[in-house]
């Protein structure tokens, strides 16, 4: 009855009610049935509970108000990431109750895709009847387009990314599906998803805070998280993270591109800091700003009389919060920036103000922006290692793969291959979705040729109140890690042995500690070696961007240059670990195939291992998206015909490429590579892993790890001095983007 | 000279037709259009010509040799585009001896003899003096200028204008349009030109394709097509018109008469097809109308109300309503009318065109 009153006028409405009633249906039988028969009985009202999407479909729900709305398209992507995640792990009670309940809306959105893209083939195939092209005309026509340059640079882009992205990566999967002794394929799957010491959803030590009286009075604030397992405690603090980063950029983004104030560029300034990478050290100033003795610590102290300690995987959070809130800052203030500020004036035109001028006008159109700076935060976090090596927390994904890549002895545990393939999927799926999501709404964009003055306001008291006491401390705080690193390389903040204490002071030698970084051979050939494999990745890489970049602005293949194109950017979703999985696997197994005299030079297991190999071909796959994205910007700013002129009065694509373009693009394709540069200066997954195999061909990153927190002389305060010089050479080259090359220096998006 | 042909040459863009079976020739040393409103696939045409795509169907020679597959830079063609494509990194002379230096040793050319030509190029277009500057330093008349100087220095076989003048202001097109003419004579070339502005195609070509939806409508000199169109589309598209449907009485040869649908008028006209369908359409020039009666009896006289009138300096442009009909007149300036004065006309109707309806 109510199914038919409410035929062709289905809405919202009927979706939460459908979800309402299954969750309850749900509940109702853990109650009822016995414990065997629950969970297949779930499972059966999950599917129809997903099912159920395609008769509200049916029921005249338009599956196009959930593509063209942004809260609705985000909604989905959340809930698939939820819903994979409880089927993946089988979580049961609540958990699962919560994933049937959303499941009809996820049934809805992907039954209703499924459905257009159907109509869509159709559609097509009924169009494609009526023209007809004889088959030799098409391929003559195609080939017409591919000279001797394009096929070069097409066969290059394709082979390098195919042998060194796509192949590791093959590997890694099916490495995955090897069975250990008496298992089945799945098995690995199985014990990463549902054992205990990857997933534990009934944690027996859960205390997230814990409060210890000290002897002599006063007491002690040690904040922890509770420990679901390495798979859970990755995706909740990666859930955490993004939501508390995007919250926190968008805040700082929308202050600074919209109002103005004494200390507006100041406070600009200060919020690019945070993204200055200096690995390792970094966490472990963070670490002790927010350990017993530190500034954080005190505050309370005089405040309740407790200090505060911040430990494992609370701290993780908190040092990845600081480090990755600037990449959704910067897309933020991008995006804000590029609201076209007439559709907020005839918002106000027609009535709105203040947060619901914000909520229905400017969030919407600089979502897109905002939701590829999450994107990458999720994946940022989920990869990172910095974090969990610093906080000693080994029970993260990132942290097992790791550990398991030192472990290995020439073989990986396929184990650790599925964990890799977990990850991997994990971020594709947020990577994908929003890469989807963003592209069909890039309306923030529209009439981007147009210069437009932002709107740009005074603040009121109130608002400089909120500003000064507010965003100001904030901004500061989340700059002081490398203010930190800064301090602590000219010896003014000297942490003490024990990581617990902190001192100030000035020492009568500033540079003592750049001094022994520079001079020491030991740590001399650390930095050589950087700077050989980052400036030969880089020239790889920019050859390989401009012959990515230009087939795909340039070659009217859609299937060819779209395939391409994914594949130029996937690096930016496949998690280095997923990587350095992927080429010991590679080069573990050439080193079988090839004869001894070889194959123990390019043996991950052997002492004679030529490390540098892999770096190189690491760093320029890695940082690849970033050097294309450049170059690509380069290219789309030329007009076709500046080229047709060339090629038209005889010169060959060749001369016309080498000859014209690439000299009018010349500040693209250098921006891109300075960017690339610096972001293979300071890689840490593949570095630190291959770093320890042969330490004399380690890159910096891989002795920051080693000694950022003691051991040889010095220790924390020359890997400081690193970390400094590392934070100089990003100012340098982020002065010479802008003042130089005229560019927006922008972290990338999606 | 050369000699360019097109053979049932058609161009897809996914399902859209961009060109449809366009065959036509352009003779050595003419000066040949194609006109057509935007979207009618008049650049594509040029570019298949320059090879910068290959058609889906048919051919294209230059004499006898077939090009239809040779790539753009083997073909020495010489384009000048819509925007200039100007390199803005390169001088103006860089800019213009860079076709040269592409085939320095093709040609064996000395650096000598490139910086000749270069020169030669620039007082043919009268831009001496201006070697050293780069393209941004220049107004649009003289990037224009520079971008046709690039193109004819290479002596290409062909020249190939993409609405050339349609970045340019008012005045400057008209003295650009004039300078093309004088080159193209002057230098013979074969050229084949791409416009939407009637007028310039009109005032420039030896013969003039007019083209919609990727088919070519008409083909012929703009007299031919001013006075004789053989199709609704190119009499609606060139100059300006009445148009009534009507259904036709009676036709004896090419001398057609026919009643029309909206009003109790049968005009007498001629067409250029000797066996018209009933449906046809009758095509009035403003020009032709003359005030007053006629003593010839097969024109049309009739009187009007002038709806609406307008000075315009050279003449009045103003409306009669005849009956359910309006028909566009122009006057002379010296007459003095205003609006609902009745007013005599006569159609002559040697003037008046019948065509075939449907075939737009």
């Amino acid at each position: 009855m109510y199914l038919l009153r409410r035929l062709g006028r289905a809405g919202l409405l009927d979706v939460v009610l459908a979800g309402v009633l299954f969750a309850t249906l749900c509940m109702i039988s853990y109650e009822v049935l016995p414990p065997s028969e629950v969970e297949i009985f779930t499972y059966i009202v999950w599917s129809a509970s997903f099912i159920y999407g395609y008769v509200l479909l049916v029921m005249g729900f338009d599956y196009n108000r959930v593509k063209y709305s942004f809260s609705l398209t985000f909604l989905s992507v959340i809930v698939a990431l939820y819903e994979i995640i409880v089927l993946l792990i089988c979580a049961t009670g609540l958990l699962r109750v919560l994933a049937v309940g959303l499941a009809p809306y996820l049934g809805l959105v992907f039954l209703g895709a499924l459905r257009e893209w159907f109509r869509y083939l159709k559609t097509r195939r009924e169009l494609v009847k009526e023209v007809t092209v004889s088959y030799t005309r098409r391929i003559k026509s195609t080939l017409h387009q591919l000279d001797k340059t394009m096929w070069f640079f097409l066969i290059f882009g394709f082979t390098y990314l195919v042998v060194f992205m796509l192949i590791p990566i093959l590997l890694v999967l099916f490495h995955s599906f090897t069975p250990p002794t008496g298992g089945y394929w799945w098995t690995n799957f199985y014990s990463v998803l549902r054992t205990p010491s990857y997933v534990n959803l009934n944690p027996i030590y859960s205390r997230p805070l814990e409060i210890l009286e000290l002897p002599g009075g006063g007491c002690i604030i040690i904040l922890r998280g509770v420990n679901y397992g390495p798979v859970l405690n990755s995706i909740i603090i990666a859930a955490i993270v993004t939501s508390i980063a995007t919250l926190l950029g968008v805040f700082v983004a929308f202050i600074l591109a919209r109002y103005r104030f004494p200390g507006h560029s100041l406070l600009r300034v200060l919020a690019i800091i945070p993204l200055f990478n200096t690995p390792f050290i970094n966490a472990y100033v963070i670490r002790l700003l927010w350990g017993e003795h530190g500034p954080v610590s005190a505050i309370l102290r005089s405040l309740t009389g407790c200090s505060l300690s911040i430990d494992s995987l609370v701290g993780v959070i908190v040092a990845q919060i600081f480090s990755f809130y600037p990449i959704v800052y910067l897309n933020a203030y991008t995006a804000f920036i590029n609201v076209d500020p007439s559709t907020e004036e005839q918002a106000e035109n027609l009535g709105a103000k203040g947060f619901r001028l914000f909520r229905t006008v400017t969030l919407p159109l600089a979502l897109p922006g905002i939701a590829a700076g999450s994107t990458l935060v999720f994946v940022f976090s989920l990869e990172d290692l910095g974090a969990p090596i610093v906080f000693n927390e080994p029970n993260l994904m990132s942290y097992r793969i790791y550990s398991g890549l030192l472990t290995a002895h020439g073989v990986i545990s396929p184990e650790i291959a599925a964990l890799g393939i977990l990850m991997l999927i994990l971020a594709l799926i947020a990577f994908l979705a929003i890469r989807n999501y963003v592209s069909m709404r890039s309306y923030a964009m529209i009439s981007r040729g147009g210069r437009w003055n932002p709107r740009i306001r005074r603040l009121g008291l109130l608002g400089q109140l909120l500003v000064y006491f507010l965003i100001f401390p904030l901004v500061v705080f989340t700059a002081l890690p490398q203010i930190g690193v800064i301090l602590m390389s000219l010896g003014v903040l000297k942490p003490y042995i024990g990581e617990s204490g902190l001192e100030l002071s000035i020492p009568q030698d500033l540079f003592v500690y750049f001094r022994r970084a520079l001079t020491d051979p030991m740590i001399y050939r650390y930095f050589a070696n950087t700077l050989i494999y980052a400036g030969v990745s880089t020239l790889i890489a920019v050859f390989l961007a401009t012959c990515v970049a230009y087939s795909v602005s340039r070659f009217k293949v859609k299937s060819v240059t779209s395939i391409l194109d994914s594949l130029s950017v996937a690096p930016l979703a496949i998690p280095g670990l997923v990587f350095a999985v992927g080429y010991y696997i590679l080069f573990a197994g050439l080193a079988e195939l090839l004869p001894i005299e070889i194959g123990s030079r390019i043996s991950p297991a052997s002492p004679a291992f030529e490390a540098w190999l892999i770096f190189i071909i690491a760093f320029s796959v890695r940082r690849l998206p970033y050097v294309v994205r450049s170059v690509f910007a380069g290219f789309q700013q030329i007009h076709e015909n500046l080229e047709e002129a060339a090629l038209n009065l005889g010169a060959s694509r060749f001369k016309v490429i080498f000859g014209v373009i690439l000299p009018l693009i010349v500040g693209y394709i250098l921006s891109g590579a300075l960017i690339g540069f610096i972001y293979m200066a300071t890689e840490v997954s593949t570095s630190v892993t291959f770093g320890g195999i042969r330490d004399d061909q380690a890159p910096i990153t891989y002795y920051m790890r080693m000694y950022y927190s003691g051991g040889a002389g010095g220790g924390p305060l020359i890997v400081a001095a690193m970390g400094t010089l590392l934070i100089l050479l990003q100012l340098i080259v982020v002065v010479v983007i802008v003042y130089v090359f005229k560019q927006r220096y922008a972290f990338i998006g999606v | 000279m050369t000699k360019v042909t097109l053979e049932n040459v058609s161009k897809y863009y996914g399902n859209i037709i961009a060109v449809d079976n366009a065959s036509f020739t352009v003779e050595r040393g003419e000066f040949f259009t194609i006109l057509g409103p935007s979207g009618c696939g008049k650049t594509t045409t040029l570019r298949i010509i320059a090879g910068f795509e290959i058609p889906d169907t048919g051919r294209v020679y230059f004499d006898d040799e077939d090009v239809t597959f040779l790539k753009p830079y083997k073909r020495n063609t010489a384009m000048v585009f819509q925007n200039y494509a100007l390199w803005p990194h390169m001088t103006v002379f860089e800019n213009i001896a860079y076709g040269l230096k592409i085939r320095k040793k093709e040609l064996g050319l000395s650096d000598e003899d490139i910086k000749k030509r270069v020169e030669w190029a620039l007082e043919l277009v009268k831009l001496k003096g201006f070697e050293n500057r780069y393209p941004l330093q220049l107004s649009g008349g003289q990037q224009q200028r520079v971008a046709l100087a690039r193109a004819l220095v290479t002596h290409p076989r062909i020249l190939l204008l993409d609405e050339p003048l349609s970045n340019l202001d008012a005045k400057l097109r008209i003295e650009m349009r004039e300078e093309l003419r004088r080159l193209q004579k002057s230098l013979g070339i074969t050229t084949i030109y791409v416009t939407h502005d009637q007028i310039e195609a009109m005032s420039l070509s030896d013969r003039i394709a007019v083209m919609n939806k990727g088919k070519i409508m008409q083909i012929g000199t703009p007299r031919e097509l001013y006075f004789n169109p053989n199709n609704l589309f190119v009499a609606d598209f060139l100059g300006r018109s009445s148009i009534y449907r009507g259904e036709v009485l009676r036709q004896s040869g090419l001398e057609v008469e026919v009643k029309l649908e909206d009003a109790d008028v049968i005009i007498k006209g001629v067409t250029p097809q000797s066996n018209l369908p009933r449906k046809v359409a009758v095509v009035i020039r403003p020009e032709i109308v003359k005030i007053g009666s006629s003593s010839d009896e097969k024109d049309t006289t009739v009187k009007g109300v002038l709806e609406f009138a307008m000075f315009i300096g050279e003449k009045i442009e103003g409306r009669l309503k005849i009956g359910g009909l309006k028909l566009l007149v122009y006057l002379p300036n010296t007459l003095n009318v205003q609006v609902g004065d009745e007013i005599t006309v006569t159609i002559p109707w040697k003037n008046t065109i019948i065509l075939p309806l449907g075939v737009e």
